[in-house]
């Protein structure tokens, strides 16, 4: 098992370097001069030449592509030409707000999807079982901003249960009470969206585990139907929806960008729709690297839970 | 004579894969729709009661309700919305199908260059397959996007280069299965090119997979050019449905017929292509049935 995990982390290094090469060679393709799209069109020419000299553009292409390396291993992503500040210290700042926005629709939408799974894979073909899969099929095709949007319409404009957008209000902001008021829109929106592929997942999941032979002799030895249900078959039927919900890291970010637009979510999505309204590059493949990052990490981490929970691995 | 038989034979083919594809009758909804979406895409001119573009800036015509003239209600340069969507179905889905054709020549080309030669060009190719398909795709596509420019054919050719990893992986997959099949060596023994065994023996049947998965994609790369437009990254001058809601997003709490049509539309259209993806995967795929 050691060895197992040993082998994914080194799996994980590589797809680091070639996002940052990917970077590197997208930074040279680009139409216009490389040191202008890192400074921004206003640079001083004396700021346009310390980046030359920086980045040693003057130097071979190799040299350049281990200087980039150098620098994005150390922490150093640019300067956003918008805020003049480094990009990891702004990305860094906005990270909390999206991670605990995706982390509550996250850890929500499993528990949910895996039950809703269960209740509809437990009578396939009934009203339940149809009714939940037409519905998550639906739920499942909506653009998720949208669905933010009407969101926004029936419960924010009209019933004014919840706050239209942002993370606080500005009048005592501070308590609990009022962030997960705030919260609750945006992390549905994700949740519903979510949910619906994790309860089709584990409905065909667990279809196919309850077919297996050790069900029928749990069924034949007299188990209750919660016995089988949770203990015989979704142990067995979890394997492959771990496997998606690894799979389906990178996509949560995806969704993030769109949503908290629509939310005006202080995160590192709206942060990186600000930096396209703004065209401020550095900001743009900052973002695409330390997301790229945590995705890959996230990979890892389910690798890894994948290795611990699979006895068949466990034991090789 | 020959011909004749040939023909036959296709149209019992065509006539067979069409009555496994019926038995699912969702999937034959999907197919409904798309036909639907497809005449409203080629006859844009004929059905949309008014000129997308033109505009009416008075304050009678601008940010109305749905009325009977305009059943959509109009936008905020006195614009008619249900026009607009309707124009708006052939951007989106030549987006979805060119961003899928590209997606699936370079999927297939890449899949089965992997499974066929094997060794270190497969493990090369493989190696880059993984690591796009553990990277947030949408965040390159910004990046990319907005360093490269985005009228609309740019726009599509980026999407379909961000999303062929998956089409490979699956292309390499059945070329590996098929590949040690008997006609494949008997074509290998009378000494056959790569070329003849590639595109004329093995490809032909390991070319389903990537057929179901691009129909599948074609919903995906809609909803990517729609978050790209909604992101106002979109091309300025197409109409497309993410653009329709990009104009919705600032007006939306008091002009809610903005946005309510174009997300229904692109909801369908996904819906109808995931149906007709899994109809193709049980009329293709028979086997997989029957398990």
């Amino acid at each position: 098992m050691r060895k197992k995990i040993i082998n994914n982390l080194l799996q994980a290094v590589p797809v680091i370097f070639g996002v940052i090469i990917i970077n590197f060679f997208l930074i040279h393709l680009a139409p216009g001069d490389p040191a202008v799209m890192l400074a921004g069109e206003e640079a001083p020419a004396e700021y346009l030449d310390l980046i030359r000299d920086k980045m040693g553009f003057n130097k071979p292409m190799h040299i350049q592509l281990f200087i980039y390396l150098k620098q994005v291993l150390s922490g150093d992503l640019g300067y956003s030409y918008y805020s003049n500040r480094p990009v990891l210290e702004i990305i860094i700042e906005r990270l909390p707000n999206t991670l605990l926005l995706l982390g509550t629709a996250f850890v929500f939408s499993i528990l949910i999807g895996i039950f809703l799974g269960i209740i509809a894979s437990k009578k396939p073909y009934s009203l339940t079982d149809n009714i939940t899969s037409f519905l998550s099929l639906i739920l499942y095709s909506l653009p998720t901003f949208w669905l933010g949007m009407i969101f926004i319409l029936i419960f924010s404009v009209h019933l004014k249960i919840f706050p239209t957008s942002g993370i606080m209000s500005v009048k005592g902001g501070s308590s609990i009470f009022d962030r997960l008021l705030h919260m609750f829109l945006p992390s549905s929106v994700i949740t519903i969206y979510w949910l619906a592929l994790y309860t089709r997942i584990t409905r065909g999941s667990m279809l196919e585990t309850l077919k297996k032979d050790y069900i029928l002799t749990a069924w034949a030895k007299g188990c209750s139907e919660r016995i089988v249900l949770f203990k015989h078959a979704l142990r067995n039927a979890l394997l492959p929806i771990i496997t998606v919900i690894g799979l389906r890291f990178r996509v949560l970010f995806t969704g993030s960008v769109t949503l908290e637009t629509v939310f005006a979510w202080p995160g590192i999505g709206r942060l990186m729709y600000d930096a396209i309204i703004d065209m401020d590059y550095p900001i743009l493949m900052g973002g695409f690297i330390i997301v790229s990052i945590i995705v890959v990490l996230a990979n890892l981490v389910t690798d890894i839970i994948y290795t611990i929970l699979d006895p068949r691995i466990r034991f090789k | 004579m020959k011909k004749k038989q040939q023909l036959k034979s296709w149209l019992f083919t065509g006539y067979d894969f069409w009555n496994r594809y019926k038995k699912n009758r969702v999937a034959v909804v999907g197919l409904m729709i798309l036909i639907i979406l497809l005449i409203l895409s080629l006859f844009s001119e004929y059905i949309a009661p008014f000129n997308p573009y033109k505009m009416e800036l008075t304050t009678e015509a601008i940010l109305k309700p749905p009325s009977y003239k305009h059943p959509v209600g109009t936008d905020a340069f006195g614009r008619d919305i249900f026009s607009r969507v309707i124009w708006g179905t052939r951007i989106s889905l030549t987006a979805g199908f060119t961003a899928v054709i590209v997606s699936t020549v370079i999927g297939v080309l890449l899949g089965s260059i992997s499974g066929y030669f094997g060794g270190n060009i497969d493990s090369a190719i493989m190696r880059f397959v993984d690591m796009l398909l553990v990277i947030p795709r949408f965040f390159l596509l910004l990046v990319i996007v907005s360093m490269f420019g985005n009228s609309i054919t740019l726009i599509m050719v980026f999407i379909g280069l961000t999303i062929w990893p998956s089409t490979a992986r699956l292309v390499r997959a059945e070329f590996l299965s098929v590949k040690e099949q008997d006609y494949v060596i008997a074509a290998k023994a009378v000494g056959a090119s790569n070329m003849h065994i590639v595109f004329g023996e093995i490809l032909p049947n390991a070319i389903f997979p990537a057929i179901i998965q691009g129909s599948l994609q074609v919903g995906l790369a809609i909803m990517m050019e729609a978050s790209l437009s909604f992101l106002g990254l979109g091309d300025p001058r197409a109409i497309s449905w993410g653009r329709l809601l990009s104009d919705a997003l600032p007006f939306f709490y008091r002009a809610w017929w903005m946005a309510v049509l174009p997300g229904v539309m692109i909801g369908i259209t996904v819906l109808a292509f995931n149906l007709i993806g899994d109809g193709l995967n049980d009329a293709l795929n028979p086997h997989l049935k029957e398990r």
